[in-house]
C-alpha cells in the first residue's frame, strides 16, 4: 500500500525521528511504513491520521 | 544494530537484561552441577532434580521471549521478532529431522539434541542480522 507520510512529514520540516516520538514508535517503524515495507495496523494508521488532521483515505492510497 | 529485539524500546532493553541474567544463571547452576555430580554420590530424585536444573534458566529464556512479544508496543518491531521466530523455529524443525533420519538410517547422530537451542537461537539472531541488512539505507534518514 502507498502513503503520503513522507511527503506530509516533509511539508512539517519533522525528522523522521521527530514523528516517531510524535507516534510513539521507532523510527524504523516510521522508515519501514514510509517505504511501503510494512503497513501499520489500523489503530496506528488512525493515530497517523489524527495527528496530520487528515482522512486516512488522503494518507494511505489503497492501489486496488 | 539499531533495533536488534527491539533494542530502543523498553520492552527489549527488559527482554535483554531478563536473558543476560538467565544466561549467567544458566552457566552457575551448569558447572556446580557437574561438580557436585563428581564430587558426590548423588542418586535417585535428587540426581535428576540436578540433572534438570541448568534447563530451568534455558526455558526461562523462551518464557521471556514471549514476555517481550507481550510487552513490545511498537508492532513494527514485534513483526519483525515473529518472522526472527518463525525462522528459527523453521531451523529447529529441519535440524531435529535431518538428525533424526541420520541416526534411524544412517545409525548415528550427527549432533547432540541440546544442542538444537543453540541451533534456534543462532537462527533467530541470524534472521533478525537479515532483516536488519535488509533494511539499511532503505529511506533512512
Amino acid at each position: 500500500m502507498n502513503n503520503r507520510l513522507r511527503a506530509l512529514r516533509a511539508e512539517l520540516g519533522w525528522s523522521q525521528q521527530v514523528l516517531a516520538e510524535k507516534l510513539e514508535v521507532s523510527r524504523q517503524s516510521v522508515n519501514a511504513i514510509e517505504t511501503g515495507r510494512y503497513d501499520p495496523s489500523l489503530p496506528l494508521a488512525f493515530k497517523i491520521a489524527r495527528l496530520f488532521g487528515k482522512p486516512i483515505e488522503k494518507i494511505f492510497i489503497d492501489n486496488d | 544494530m539499531s533495533w536488534w529485539m527491539g533494542c530502543n524500546s523498553a520492552a527489549g532493553k527488559r527482554y535483554r537484561r531478563r536473558a543476560f541474567v538467565s544466561m549467567l544463571l544458566y552457566l552457575v547452576i551448569l558447572f556446580s552441577c557437574l561438580k557436585l555430580v563428581k564430587a558426590f554420590p548423588i542418586h535417585g530424585w535428587v540426581l535428576y532434580a540436578l540433572a534438570m536444573l541448568p534447563a530451568v534458566p534455558v526455558l526461562a529464556v523462551l518464557v521471556f521471549l514471549a514476555r517481550y512479544l507481550r510487552e513490545e508496543t511498537d508492532e513494527y518491531l514485534r513483526m519483525l521478532t515473529v518472522r526472527s521466530l518463525l525462522v528459527a523455529a523453521g531451523a529447529l524443525l529441519a535440524t531435529i529431522v535431518v538428525n533424526d533420519f541420520l541416526r534411524v538410517i544412517a545409525h548415528g547422530s550427527a549432533i547432540a539434541p541440546f544442542l538444537c537451542f543453540i541451533v534456534f537461537f543462532m537462527s533467530f539472531g541470524i534472521a533478525q542480522t537479515v532483516q536488519e541488512m535488509a533494511s539499511r539505507g532503505a529511506g533512512d534518514e
